[in-house]
């Protein structure tokens, strides 16, 4: 019973306690809130990565493309596991602005709307056709016209807010959008002796906020075929650099690229004798996270570097309990002296100065989470009142693509840092608590320490 | 004396006073590398912006004519050492079987851009040569137009090492390829004039590899001569749409930038007869000043940080707080004899204040030596852990350099320090007033 009185006596009659909790609780505070908004901005990025780019993707860098992805589609879609697949051109072209003149060579993302609404959540990215997105390729102002979606970053201005400046109108903005045609082979397509590059007009049709910074600042939508006839695929066998893979739901994305996996190579060995065979030697079959990984690894080390940072610093609070702990035992060795007298084991006094940290830690972590769910609940409005009154914006919403700072808490998250913030405690207790443990009540309790 | 000697004792002899020296020098070590790794970078953005754009960037709203003039007249000033003309264009590169590439064509006056910049000593095969860069034209194809290309347009870097495999590289050098651009068209039909929009498409010879260290000007970038650039463009005389000025020695570009502007105003209303409202729109600024958009984000960032660490690290005030209240409370009697031989409170006091200043230079020292080292050393560092774990931490084509900037910021060092001594005095406050409140007579009492 003593070893479970003693240390809630500890902890309530010693106030130097209190400077132990405080400094748990700082710790925890910060690392709950640095690490739930770094969490939230990086989960905020994959999801976003996930819903664009779908679940799996059978794709190539070359520009050249593969052909027969319409047979391989097909027999994709019979399967059980597969809900719906859509191919995807990616190519460069040269986009000129025929109201201002200004051109920019940009990203061409060729799109089966009808498809890719239905593997992606691309419809959810548009602004004017967000309810009709079968009609995104078709402007308001003359549906006969060819449309082109266009990123927003490349057209809309955004506020300060984070709010896009959106018109109330589509205007009816016109572009001239020049690839240059590939062969099969790679080479360029000549007409004749002189060097050519297809060129169209296509007009202005909505904008798409993916909320991947990257792709709304340089990628323009064009319709499927507009774009493989622009980049010359659609000369002999048809020809796409990607197809998008959604899966169906409850389906492990893992287990199911595999399959698609399998399926491609079985594919592919069954059409050997195909006479561009030569171009599936580049094609990769990846689920979302490993072909979006270049971009979502760097967001994920750097979470990764400030663990590692708050680690260290939290080392600090371990020495804090290390030295209040050192002053406790060295204040109480007499109480040691008399509880070994009266035939307490070295075990006892373990327990009962670990348990003093332990409930350190706990108080300490409840404290700093209680101050930190306070605190991220209020974020949002904080950061308001900061940016209406001086200015200032935590992240400026004109150059990063964030909306408001995450601030919805994964228990798993905060389980973690109260976890760590205990084992901290008792890390920063032991060496004291040995040392009482240690001692003989002989030398504690002889005349002259009295 | 006593003061000095007493404190000089108590470092030497209480081991726990090792802990606060460890604490104090590793909050100082960390606040100064994260600040010295933040402002290493922006320094190296500016850096990088005045390598390659010069010290002023003259943006006109539309391309100018008679740029040669304008050249001359800026050059005709003493705040200034040169000034070099561009145009600028986007379009598509296409190097071979499938390999095309979205790219930014500068048509540049190398000569003069050599001055402006340190072109010469990114260029990989013409650096080391003791004559001036030139684009070498091909006898046997005159009409190739020749070109420096981007390194990152021809390869990436290694995936493990971020570098770039040079040989390789170089091994592009006299091969073709061929570039398309957008081009104003004019027509006369049956008297009436109409402008359109047109690709025109030439064939360029690779005749160096520009490698700059930035990535996204590696990765995007290639340069040909202006006049040749001008003609594939359908250009009259020689336009141009930006002009990037050298200060000369001595002069600041933030001083040059109103001279830039006076010789801009006068040159476009007597040659260009642009409207004053039109002189106006032109963006004239420091190349440092056109990047302030990223870098204040940027110190923003790295002062949240820093508060963060920094709150953290107040923790470094309770931790010398509690060592030292231990001290007095284990000293009690040496205070009381000190007292009862004539020493008074301010002096017990001073012990324990000079005994905290002791503390805070010893791990400020410590820590700054630490900062230092893992600063300098940071990429050895970032090299060794990829090794190690297999973790590249840093890529050219997140961070732009393929470097880490390991620039160390005495400035925030400077700070840092006095922070840190600031702090084990203040931690150091409440345990010294408690020493020199001891009463004697309370405590030699023999029970």
């Amino acid at each position: 019973m003593y070893d479970i009185l003693l240390p809630i006596k500890f902890f309530f009659r010693r106030r130097i306690t209190i400077l132990a909790v405080l400094a748990v609780a700082l710790c925890v505070f910060t690392v709950v809130v640095v690490m739930t908004v770094m969490n939230g901005l990086v989960t905020d990025f994959t999801d976003k990565n996930h819903t664009f780019f779908s679940d799996c993707i059978i794709s190539t860098d070359s520009l050249v493309g593969f052909g027969l992805y319409d047979e391989f589609m097909s027999r994709l879609e019979k399967t059980d596991f597969v809900a719906s697949v859509a191919p995807v051109i990616n190519a460069f072209g040269l986009v000129e602005s025929e109201s201002s003149g200004k051109n920019a060579a940009l990203d061409l993302m060729g799109i089966d709307i009808a498809r890719h609404i239905k593997t992606t959540d691309f419809a959810d990215s548009l602004y004017y056709r967000k309810d009709t997105p079968m009609l995104a390729f078709k402007p308001v102002y003359d549906t006969n016209l060819p449309g082109c979606i266009v990123g927003v970053d490349l057209l809309v201005e955004r506020q300060k807010s984070g709010q896009y400046s959106q018109l109330s109108f589509l205007p009816a903005w016109s572009y001239l959008i020049t690839c240059f045609p590939l062969t099969p082979k790679g080479a360029l397509a000549k007409t004749g002796t002189q060097l050519s590059a297809n060129s169209k007009t296509f007009y202005y049709s909505d904008n798409s906020n993916s909320g991947l910074a990257k792709i709304d600042s340089t990628v323009v939508y064009l319709p499927f075929d507009s774009l493989q006839s622009l980049c010359g695929m659609d000369v002999g066998t048809k020809r796409t650099n990607a197809v998008f893979v959604k899966f169906k739901k409850g389906c492990d994305i893992d287990v199911c690229t595999q399959k698609v996996s399998g399926l491609w190579q079985d594919f592919i060995k069954e059409k050997g004798d195909f006479a561009f065979a030569g171009l599936f030697g580049t094609i990769s079959v990846q689920d979302w996270k490993t072909y979006r990984r270049g971009t979502i690894a760097p967001m994920e080390k750097e979470q990764t570097m400030l663990i590692l940072l708050f680690a260290l610093v939290g080392l600090i609070t371990v020495f804090i309990i290390f030295v209040i702990f050192y002053m406790i035992i060295n204040r109480k060795s007499k109480d040691i002296g008399i509880l070994k007298s009266l035939g307490v084991s070295r075990f006892g006094i373990l327990r009962v100065f670990l348990r003093l940290a332990f409930l350190i830690g706990l108080f300490g972590a409840a404290v700093g989470i209680l101050f930190a769910l306070v605190f991220l609940a209020n974020i949002n409005r904080l950061e308001g009142w900061l940016f209406d009154k001086f200015g200032f914006q935590m992240w400026n919403r004109e150059i990063y693509a964030i909306g408001e700072i995450p601030h919805r808490t994964v228990p798993l998250l905060l389980l973690a840092v109260a976890a760590c913030a205990v084992a901290a405690c008792l890390l920063g207790a032991l060496l004291p608590t040995l040392s009482a443990a240690g001692r003989k009540c002989v030398d504690v309790l002889r005349v002259n320490q009295l | 004396m006593l003061k000095f000697f007493l404190a000089l004792r108590y470092l030497k002899k209480r081991k726990i006073v090792l802990l606060s020296i460890a604490a104090v020098a590793l909050s100082t070590a960390l606040l100064v590398t994260v600040a010295s790794l933040f402002t290493a970078f922006i320094g190296a953005i500016e850096s990088s912006s005045s390598d390659y754009l010069g010290d002023i960037v003259l943006d006109p709203p539309a391309e100018i004519l008679h740029s040669d003039e304008l050249v001359a007249r800026l050059c005709g000033e003493k705040e200034i050492a040169a000034a070099s003309i561009v145009l600028s264009t986007n379009g598509l590169i296409h190097f071979g079987p499938g390999n095309v590439k979205a790219v930014s064509i500068w048509g540049i006056d190398l000569p003069s851009r050599c001055k402006v910049t340190n072109m010469k000593s990114n260029l990989l095969r013409q650096k080391d040569l003791p004559l001036s860069p030139e684009f070498a034209n091909d006898a046997n194809n005159p009409d190739f137009i020749g070109a420096f290309i981007g390194i990152g347009l021809l390869a990436e870097p290694d995936v493990k090492t971020d570098e770039y495999d040079l040989t390789f590289v170089k091994s592009f050098i006299g091969d073709n390829a061929v570039i398309t651009v957008g081009s104003v068209r004019k027509d006369t039909q049956a008297g009436v004039s109409s402008v359109g929009l047109q690709s025109r498409s030439a064939r360029i010879r690779i005749c160096d590899v520009v490698y700059t260290s930035v990535y996204d000007i590696d990765k995007r970038f290639i340069f040909v001569p202006i006049d040749k650039l001008a003609a594939v463009l359908h250009k009259e005389e020689k336009p141009a749409d930006i002009i990037h000025i050298k200060c000369a020695a001595g002069f600041s570009p933030r001083q040059t930038v109103d001279v830039v502007r006076r010789i801009w105003k006068e040159f476009a209303s007597e040659k260009l007869n642009w409207p004053p409202y039109y002189i106006a729109d032109a963006e004239i600024m420091t190349s440092i000043a056109k990047q302030s958009q990223y870098t204040v984000e940027l110190r923003k960032q790295m002062g949240v940080l820093l508060v963060i660490f920094g709150i953290i690290s107040a923790g470094v005030v309770v931790l010398v707080f509690c060592i030292f209240y231990m001290i007095v409370a284990g000293r009690q009697k040496d205070l009381a004899i000190i007292k009862s031989i004539g020493g008074s409170s301010i002096t017990i006091a001073l012990i324990f204040l000079i005994f905290g200043l002791f503390i805070g230079l010893l791990g400020a020292s410590a820590g700054i030596g630490i900062g230092f080292a893992i600063t300098h050393n940071v990429n050895a560092i970032e090299r060794w852990i990829s090794l190690l774990f297999g973790l590249k931490l840093w890529s050219s084509s997140v961070y732009m350099f393929s470097r880490i900037p390991n620039h160390f910021d005495w400035y925030w060092a400077w700070w840092f320090f006095g922070a840190a001594v600031c702090a084990s005095v203040l931690g150091a406050i409440v345990p010294a007033i408690a020493a020199a409140k001891t009463i004697p007579a309370k405590i030699l009492r023999y029970e």
